[in-house]
């Protein structure tokens, strides 16, 4: 009989292979340059998007997929600068009733919609008519409206219940925001997203088609009439210098790194934190720091079960959490996140440490002290997180080790999103669940500000401090009703702040005119192509 | 024969009868709902309601069933939720990619798996014997992420042979040579299914080789090489075939994590994005079209059974 | 027996395999007592650590000991892999055999097969997690009913050719009764394929189970096992590769030591092999 060798070839094969991954991850660096310079072609760009958006119809989807693409498409009547301040894009002048009542707005004057037809107040007045009724933030603005008048062509006004000082934020956010169809597009349209041979809009590209599973491609639009004044973030004048945008859908990480390194992509978004160092020292990709912050939220139910009206144990839990170990464990270099009780991230003016004290305690003596306070006996604590974003599955995990080790009696429910969102609807099934929380111009477009969303915060505090913040016009005046506000958060704990994250995106060597940082939604006009 | 295919063809239809029932009352039993899915996070309780209401899926479920079923028999598989465009438009997109991906792994698999399966039988229990055995074990274990990923970073990215991912369709596009962006997954693919099936031809041929009417073969003096395929691989077919032909259902259907990485538009992960977000009549009509698919690979599959050993008088065998 | 004992005692890889087994299942058994660090235990400040004499096999991205995590994944991945074989290949066996044996349930049977290769994992998993609530058998059935399928099909037509094998015949006209026809003379005669299948169902679904786990169907992921180590450590792929590889060894190891005893009980099962001990 021969000598059985089998063991040993596979010792050997697994050996083999491994030392194959160390020499690629070094090999590529040699050979940076990136192939196929299709210079005589049309100047396109691929762009590799984590998810395919179910729609680009704004005024209903909320998806960032969605916002990234469709910007390019639709405008609305304002829009944001560097500083994510709202300025003007559509509307030329505004002017303002002394009692802020009564918003007169003059539209600019010879822009044209993609089917060649010029937009009038006409458009405008259909588009935010139905925004107000279907929209998924309409209601928000348009609970403040008495109503919408048209003045003339190029002049409409809105005229408001009593001021409401966030409406320039609002209709400046285009994410599930009101940007402007043709009047024939939008007046008919409900709460379905308006179809694809119907993506009718202003901006500098015009949508030509979707290939389910494969891209969406955008194409520039030549008789796109820009704005006049210099471009500043989301601002100023738009110019498309690139013919053709593709947007891909390339649902795995390494994959979107890899495509761009080997040329068929010239864009990647969100990528793993942990991946960052090695990325900036590689020569064949460029990392860009995206400002689009995402807020980790954990949610208390305050409407039912054990957390019910019961602060003193969501405080416990909250001086037990050691954010910065969570961060770090769920994102990785400390750059990418920043460990911040100030419920509006540190780069916007509502930044403020008002109330923040139990933030970031990580004491689990002083949760124990305040659980007995409370009456906590070692009841069960149901805490659902969603498997579908890694960041909050990593996180629920570190919180949930912390919390069992300081006695709490967690039961960690990990869900599909569809699950968990049609599980947290029902205030019976759980007490704490894990989610996040994207850019907002406005605090008051949390999430937790509504009484609705799940978790049902709704104190006679939060109803007083909410209505002095929305009538007060005055910026300063506002900044300090927010104080209030972020203290009575830190007292009742409808939620707790896990700090603010960032991601980074790569993108191909060729592409010119990026910037330092990346706007939310990456946008490519004002970009070209090598 | 003839009576044999046509009765196997009109079981069909109660049996498609019943996984639509069965999969209709999966889908609405488990927990989520598409119009939140699809409004997001934002959305009010009560703007999930409109919406619910005008997708009907607010009427009671024999309702929503009998609608269904009354378009389905139209040849109407209603609309995607998510996609806004007809089912079968949407299943149809994806099938270009799963049924070229399936036939080149297929290939692949016939071409690794089955000489190197009798190499290893005819050569059992030599050192070549050893290494394939060991090989084909590894192959079996390795994720497939993992073998995918590397082949894609040697490949596409260090020595940039072969696009890195995604499939432009060939239908649209017309060019041939697209077929390129199917390889590296394709090689992913065929590692772990050629293995199994190297595995089941060497078994298979073994169980034959010790057959008595080898060995008389063998005493008469017949060339090896004629009685080794002649006799026994031909006699050790039958659950190689079995093996191939559910292997070939699987990388039609079940192929989500290597469509993943290499980001193709494929039908595994179209059923399994489909689940995710709840997208009611893709569900339905994807796991259809997944079991007329398998329904007819298993009836090719005794057909072939028999065909290959006529003394099996299975219902297939005996009118043959 | 005896043949057995010195089939295994002449082979010496295949006591090189039982001995794997055993460490795998003593790993499985004592866990607790074996691991030099809890397994739970996250350090953040330790994490992605590579291979050093404090972390043999590394630290993952949460700061956990990997060398930790692998010694209590093997009982999870060992009960949960095992469990699907033995459900798939019991039951697959079972339904194959009869069917190519009884022309009178073979149609209806089979059209069951035919319906039930339909489903996939994931749809059934998430049904019997809204029915059952979240438990290692719910993800054990859901992969387990795919392979089921795929054993029955294979046993099916191996059934329907030997059933015409003269040899049975033979039996028959000697009054042998079915039963013992099936298990007794068909079976034995067919178990290598189902082997076959058996060692690459457990390979197999270590993975596929890892995928359900991801997806939020299976385990909750903080328990370890072999699969989910692996899936979590895919996007580390090159920046940390021990998430990847020692897991996938112990998977490799622990395929290898199945199939090699499998061989031998095949060799011992099947009576035409008994007498040549001579191959491996």
């Amino acid at each position: 009989m021969r000598k059985d060798t089998r063991f040993v070839w596979v010792l050997f094969l697994l050996l083999a292979w491994n030392v194959n991954t160390v020499l690629y991850a070094g090999g590529t660096k040699e050979k940076g340059e990136v192939k196929g310079t299709e210079a005589k072609a049309p100047k396109q760009i691929r762009y590799a998007t984590i998810a395919e958006p179910p729609s680009l119809d704004q005024q209903v989807i909320t998806s960032d997929q969605a916002t990234t693409i469709a910007q390019h498409v639709f405008e609305g009547l304002y829009t944001f600068n560097s500083k994510y301040d709202p300025v003007p894009l559509l509307v030329e002048s505004e002017s303002i009733s002394s009692d802020g009542k009564l918003i007169t707005l003059n539209l600019r004057q010879g822009v044209k919609f993609h089917n060649g037809k010029e937009m009038t107040s006409e458009d405008v007045n259909a588009s935010l008519q139905r925004w107000g009724k279907f929209g998924v933030r309409g209601p928000v603005l348009f609970n403040h409206v008495n109503q919408v008048k048209v003045l003339s062509k190029y002049a409409i006004q809105i005229e408001f219940k009593e001021p409401f000082a966030p409406w320039k934020a609002l209709l400046a956010f285009i994410n599930g925001g009101p940007v402007i169809y043709p009047k024939e597009v939008v007046e008919n349209a409900t709460k379905q997203p308006i179809p694809e041979n119907q993506y009718i809009g202003t901006g500098p590209y015009r949508f030509v088609e979707r290939n389910p599973g494969r891209y969406i491609l955008l194409e520039k639009f030549a008789d796109y009439q820009p704005r006049k004044d210099d471009p500043d973030g989301y601002g100023g004048k738009r110019i498309a210098l690139i013919d053709k945008l593709y947007f891909v859908p390339v649902p795995d990480v390494a994959t979107r790194v890899n495509g761009v390194k080997a040329g068929d992509y010239d864009y990647g978004e969100q990528i793993s934190g942990d991946l960052y160092e090695m990325y900036s020292k590689d020569s064949s990709v460029r990392t860009l720091l995206n400002e689009g912050v995402i807020m980790p939220l954990m949610f208390f139910n305050s409407k039912e079960g054990i957390f019910k009206n019961n602060y003193k144990l969501r405080q416990a839990i909250l001086a037990c959490l050691d954010m910065d170990a969570a961060l770090q464990t769920a994102v990785g270099p400390k750059n990418l996140w920043a460990s911040n009780g100030s419920i509006m991230p540190k780069s916007t003016s509502w930044y403020t440490m008002d109330g923040t004290d139990l933030y970031n305690k990580k004491s689990p003596s002083l949760a124990k002290s305040l659980a007995t306070e409370a009456g906590y006996k070692g009841e069960k604590i149901t805490f659902m997180v969603s498997s579908a974003y890694k960041i909050h599955a990593d996180i629920g995990m570190v919180f949930s080790k912390t919390l069992r080790d300081a006695g709490f009696n967690i039961d960690l429910q990990v869900y599909d999103w569809a699950t968990l969102v049609s599980k947290r609807g029902d205030s019976k099934q759980w007490d704490m669940f894990f989610t996040h929380h994207g850019f907002i111009p406005d605090p008051i477009l949390f999430t937790f500000m509504s009484d609705a969303y799940p978790g049902w915060w709704s104190t006679p505090e939060k109803a007083k401090l909410t209505e002095e913040f929305t009538v007060t016009m005055d910026p300063k005046k506002r900044l300090e009703v927010w104080k209030k506000i972020q203290t009575l958060v830190y007292q009742q704990i409808p939620i707790v702040k896990v700090g603010d994250v960032y991601n980074f995106d790569v993108y191909a060597p060729r592409l010119k005119g990026l910037g330092n940082t990346q706007l939310i939604w990456p946008k490519f006009w004002g970009c070209s192509v090598d | 024969m003839l009576r044999y295919v046509l009765k196997r063809f009109v079981s069909m239809v109660p049996s498609l009868f019943i996984v639509s029932i069965i999969v209709f009352l999966f889908i609405h039993f488990i927990p989520g709902d598409p119009a939140q899915i699809l409004l997001g996070d934002m959305a009010t309780p009560e703007q999930v309601q409109q919406l619910r209401q005008e997708m009907g899926l607010d009427r009671p479920l024999y309702v929503q069933y009998l609608y269904w079923l009354r378009n389905a028999l139209k040849g109407n598989l209603g609309n995607s939720i998510f996609f806004h465009q007809p089912v079968l438009g949407v299943i149809l997109s994806r099938a270009e990619t799963s049924i070229l991906l399936a036939s080149m792994t297929f290939i692949l698999i016939l071409c690794i798996g089955i000489p190197v399966g009798y190499l290893s039988a005819t050569r059992y229990g030599s050192r070549l014997d050893q290494f394939i055995s060991s090989a084909s074990m590894a192959f079996a274990s390795i994720p497939t992420f993992w073998l995918g990923l590397n082949l894609m970073i040697f490949f596409a990215v260090y020595l940039k042979l072969f696009p890195s991912s995604g499939f432009p369709s060939i239908l649209k596009d017309g060019k041939l040579s697209n077929l390129i962006y199917l390889v590296l997954p394709s090689i992913t693919l065929s590692a772990p299914n050629s293995a199994l099936v190297i595995r089941i031809t060497r078994a298979s041929m073994l169980d034959v080789l010790k057959e008595d009417y080898v060995r008389t073969a063998r005493a008469k003096g017949l060339p090896e090489l004629w009685i080794n395929v002649k006799h026994v691989f031909r006699n050790s077919l039958n659950a190689v075939i079995s093996t191939l032909g559910f292997t070939f259902a699987t990388l039609i259907s079940g192929t989500v994590v290597t469509e993943t990485v290499f980001s193709l538009p494929g039908i595994g992960r179209l059923v399994v994005d489909s689940i995710l977000r709840r997208d009611y009549p893709v569900i339905q009509g994807i796991i259809l079209t997944i079991a007329v698919v398998y329904m007819i690979i298993n009836l090719f599959v005794d057909l072939l059974n028999a065909w290959l050993d006529p003394r099996i008088k299975s219902g297939a065998g005996a009118s043959v | 027996m005896k043949e057995f004992l010195a089939i295994v005692l002449y082979r010496k890889v295949t006591l090189l395999a039982i001995a794997f087994i055993a460490l795998i299942v003593f790993f499985g058994l004592f866990a607790p007592i074996l691991s030099p660090y809890d397994p739970f235990e996250m350090r953040s400040s330790d994490r992605l650590q590579s291979i050093s004499a404090k972390h043999v096999f590394g630290t993952d991205n949460f700061g956990r000991d990997i060398f930790s995590r692998i010694v209590f994944g093997a009982r999870t991945s060992l009960v949960s892999s095992v469990g699907v074989v033995l459900f798939s290949l019991s039951i697959g066996v079972l339904v194959g055999v009869f069917s190519g044996y009884y022309k009178k349930i073979e149609t209806f049977l089979m059209r069951v097969i035919d319906v039930m290769m339909a489903f996939p994992p994931l749809l059934v998993a998430l049904v019997l997690m809204s029915i059952f609530g979240r438990s290692l058998i719910n993800v054990i059935l859901a992969v387990g009913i795919s392979y089921l399928t795929r054993t029955t099909r294979i046993v099916y037509g191996l059934t329907l050719r030997i059933k015409e094998e003269t040899f049975i015949e033979a039996f028959r006209s000697c009054g042998v009764g079915d039963l013992r026809l099936i298990f007794v003379h068909i079976l034995p005669n067919i178990i290598s394929p189902i082997i076959v299948q058996g060692t690459f169902t457990f390979a197999f679904s270590l993975l596929d189970m890892a995928a359900l786990d991801f997806l939020g169907v299976g385990l909750p992921p903080e328990i370890p096992s072999w699969g989910n180590m692996l899936s979590e450590g895919s996007i580390y792929l090159v920046r940390a590769p021990w998430l990847l590889m020692f897991p996938g060894l112990f998977i490799v190891l622990t395929v290898l030591s199945f199939n090699l005893m499998g061989d031998t009980l095949r060799d011992q099962m099947d009576p035409r092999f008994r007498h040549d001990i001579q191959g491996v």
